[in-house]
């Protein structure tokens, strides 16, 4: 399995790779939207996207409604530390997968990126 | 305008004085001149009677002058002689005694023994017309009276007469009348004595005065009864002698000074009194002026009426009395109705000021001016309007001063909500990152193996901790997300109910009696029921951190009592109640007086919140020592789901 995190802060960004290594998820860091269009354009083997919202230049938002069009496969999760139901429903909109909640505990984090492979 | 109460009242006033004052003109003015004219008729009616006995009179004194001059014993023999001298010397000298323009002695056929008078030879003159002679020697006895003599008669005994008893008509009328063209007739008053000898009849002494043109007989009765009094220089009183209908001797004047003999009297009067035989007294038209007037037949010696006889008044002095009382009449009417305009201007005055006060003091309040000037209250009914009005005025600016600090105070809670929302939502998003990171670390250390128990007990710590802080933020995220309620109609005895129930466990762990008594029969409620859900849990959880073992708390639902329409969710505790400081801070948000760690003082600000946008309200009475009641007041009709959330609708 072959995750995709785009977050521009890296102790999340490496928050999730640790946590994600220890199920033996192979894990792609990208620092910005360009970056994770980039890691996109370049291999196709990703199965998941989590992508942080709040970003400098091109935000998630922006993101998820890129990749929809180009990867309408890839699955994608939003990770955002204020959950509001604007969100949600924006979200939901452009066809995120789902939401993670900022802060989580390791098992959280597992049990999302689980739920959103089946 | 006529609307006015001020133009109603004037013209009120003005037509009560209005009309008083021309009833009072009219019926006063009336009343006065014919209690006038009534007492002016009488006078001249007795004036007539004076007029009638001095008229009389003079036929009585030639008379009985010619019974004297009779008695003489050359009259008898004169009668037998054929010259007439030295007789006729004496009948002139009686004749110059008494004014008289006739005179003569005749023998019983009428021949004419001698007469005054400048005439031809007594041969030459014709025999006399004369009626008193006729009369005389009918009657064998003196005759004295009015007599009518035709122009004939005139020329008769003297040519003279008839010049002098020839008067033009003017207007010239069809006179009642009759004579030649160019003739008048006369009216005489003469006498005439018949001469006796032994039982017969030898002659007649007559004479007499020609009263056409004549002055003496009207001057002298207008001197006696009216003693020359004038008015404007006019006689007041006017006598007239008329020869049927025409004027023959008279006082009365013409604009030109002239007697006014030849005029004619009224229609009217001649029918009433030359036709009928009767007084007439009354007003007429005398020649040119108003007289009171008193007319009467003179009938002459064989009663046929020939004339009348006249006295009048003046009318104008008496006109100029009513003319007088009218005009004081009608300067008192409008002076009443300058009062009248006065006294109901002040009065309109009076009552419209006030009232325009009240206008002016409305228009004020509408324009926002809650104290406006309505002038001084009237002692009148008027005032408990104008007492009225103040209460309202007080009361309006008491409930406005009450809206405006509620409102105030709304604002004040609301943008408090507002900025802490904002700042929570912005710390919250930064502290969640660097929380992940220390959530992530700790967890995943603690799942090694080899870690020395007291380093697992320390990273146990941290991890309690992190959870704590972790909570809080949530929290502070809750407050600040502010969501619009997403509402369903449903029972709120239920709602409350499994509140209850899910409370129950941990007041019996606390020792603290829960019960709930919802009121039957309560209407439905349109709120978001999670939303009211954790309303009332939160308030519950405060009710069990307030209250001891052995407390109670009581849950209750009930009818609104406040004006509107509404449900009431009471939950009341025995705990140890709020102090009146912390009374003032108890919905600001992290206000708390729970223990470090167990709360974040923003479940009340956050319930407040919720209340707010359903259109609700939360009110708290407490008392120290002895517990508190928080009161949740919900509309029936729920019109709060549209309230936008201050805080809560946020990008990001």
């Amino acid at each position: 399995m072959h995750v995709l995190i785009v977050d521009d802060d890296p102790m999340v960004a490496e928050s999730c790779r640790r946590i994600l290594g220890t199920e033996a998820i192979r894990v792609t860091v990208a620092g910005n939207a360009a970056e994770a269009k980039a890691a996109l354009a370049s291999d196709d083997s990703f199965d998941l996207m989590l992508t942080d919202i709040k970003m400098p230049k091109s935000d998630g938002f922006q993101l998820v409604e890129m990749v929809r069009k180009k990867h309408p496969d890839l699955r994608i999760l939003i990770m955002t530390g204020y959950l509001t139901p604007e969100t949600t429903r924006r979200g939901r909109t452009i066809g995120a997968y789902g939401f993670v909640e900022k802060p989580f505990t390791p098992d959280e984090l597992i049990a999302a990126v689980h739920n959103a492979r089946k | 305008m006529f609307y006015s109460i001020r133009s109603k009242l004037m013209i009120s006033f003005l037509g009560v004085s209005l009309l008083v004052g021309a009833v009072s003109l009219i019926v006063g003015g009336q009343l006065i001149y014919d209690s006038v004219v009534s007492e002016v008729s009488n006078r001249v009616r007795q004036d007539l009677n004076v007029a009638r006995l001095l008229y009389d009179k003079k036929g009585e004194d030639i008379r009985k002058a010619l019974e004297t001059f009779s008695m003489g014993n050359d009259v008898e023999s004169s009668l037998f002689m054929e010259e007439e001298s030295p007789i006729k010397e004496r009948l002139e000298q009686v004749a110059d005694r008494l004014g008289l323009d006739f005179a003569g002695i005749v023998r019983p056929d009428r021949s004419v023994i001698c007469r005054v008078g400048s005439h031809p030879a007594p041969g030459n003159t014709p025999p006399t017309e004369n009626s008193a002679v006729i009369a005389a020697l009918k009657q064998k006895k003196p005759v004295a009276g009015t007599i009518l003599l035709e122009a004939s008669a005139l020329r008769a005994e003297s040519p003279d007469l008839v010049r002098r008893a020839r008067m033009e008509t003017t207007p010239p009328v069809k006179s009642a009348f009759p004579a030649a063209e160019g003739e008048t007739a006369g009216l005489g008053i003469a006498a005439a004595v018949p001469v006796m000898h032994s039982g017969t009849v030898k002659g007649v002494v007559y004479g007499g005065i020609l009263i056409n043109r004549e002055t003496t007989i009207v001057d002298t009765i207008a001197e006696t009864v009216f003693q020359n009094e004038e008015y404007q220089g006019r006689s007041v009183g006017t006598a007239t002698i008329f020869l049927k209908d025409f004027r023959v001797a008279t006082t009365v004047r013409r604009q030109d000074g002239e007697r006014a003999v030849g005029t004619v009297a009224s229609e009217e009067v001649v029918r009433r009194v030359l036709e009928d035989g009767e007084k007439w007294i009354d007003r007429a038209i005398v020649v040119d002026d108003w007289y009171i007037t008193a007319y009467e037949p003179i009938l002459d010696i064989f009663g046929q009426r020939v004339g009348m006889l006249y006295v009048g008044i003046l009318e104008a002095q008496y006109a100029d009395v009513r003319r007088t009382a009218l005009m004081v009449f009608t300067g008192i009417t409008l002076a009443g109705v300058g009062v009248a305009l006065l006294v109901g201007w002040l009065l309109s005055d009076r009552i419209v000021r006030p009232i325009n006060r009240l206008i002016q003091a409305s228009v004020n309040v509408s324009e926002g001016n809650l104290s406006p000037d309505i002038g001084p209250v009237s002692k009148s009914d008027f005032g408990v309007l104008q007492k009225k009005f103040q209460e309202m005025m007080t009361a309006l600016q008491q409930r406005e001063e009450r809206q405006k600090e509620e409102s105030e105070t709304r604002l004040i809670q609301s943008q408090k909500q507002a900025s802490v929302g904002r700042l929570a939502a912005g710390v919250a998003h930064e502290i969640n990152n660097p929380l992940t990171a220390v959530l992530t670390y700790t967890h995943l250390t603690l799942r090694r193996n080899d870690l020395p128990e007291t380093v697992r007990a320390d990273l146990e710590n941290v991890s309690i901790q992190t959870e704590r802080v972790r909570k809080i933020v949530k929290g502070l995220l809750d407050f600040a997300r502010q969501t619009r309620p997403e509402t369903e109609t449903i029972h709120l005895n239920e709602l409350v109910e499994d509140c209850v129930r899910l409370m129950e466990n941990q007041a019996l762990v606390r020792g603290v009696s829960l019960e709930f008594s919802g009121k039957a029969d309560l209407p439905e409620v349109t709120v978001d029921r999670n939303q009211i859900q954790s309303v009332i849990i939160n308030m519950m959880i405060n009710a069990l951190d307030a209250t001891q073992a052995d407390g109670s708390i009581t849950v209750s639902t009930d009818m609104s009592l406040s004006e509107s329409p509404g449900v009431e969710i009471s939950v009341a505790d025995t705990g140890c109640g709020i102090a009146a400081t912390d009374m003032e801070r108890l919905f600001d948000p992290f206000f708390t007086t729970k223990e470090v760690g167990k709360g974040t003082g923003l479940g009340l600000s956050v319930s407040a919140g919720i209340i707010e946008r359903h259109g609700g309200s939360i009110t708290v009475r407490s008392t120290v020592g002895a517990g508190s009641i928080f009161t949740v007041w919900l509309p029936v009709q729920n019109n709060a789901s549209m309230t936008p959330a201050p805080a809560g609708k946020r990008e990001q």
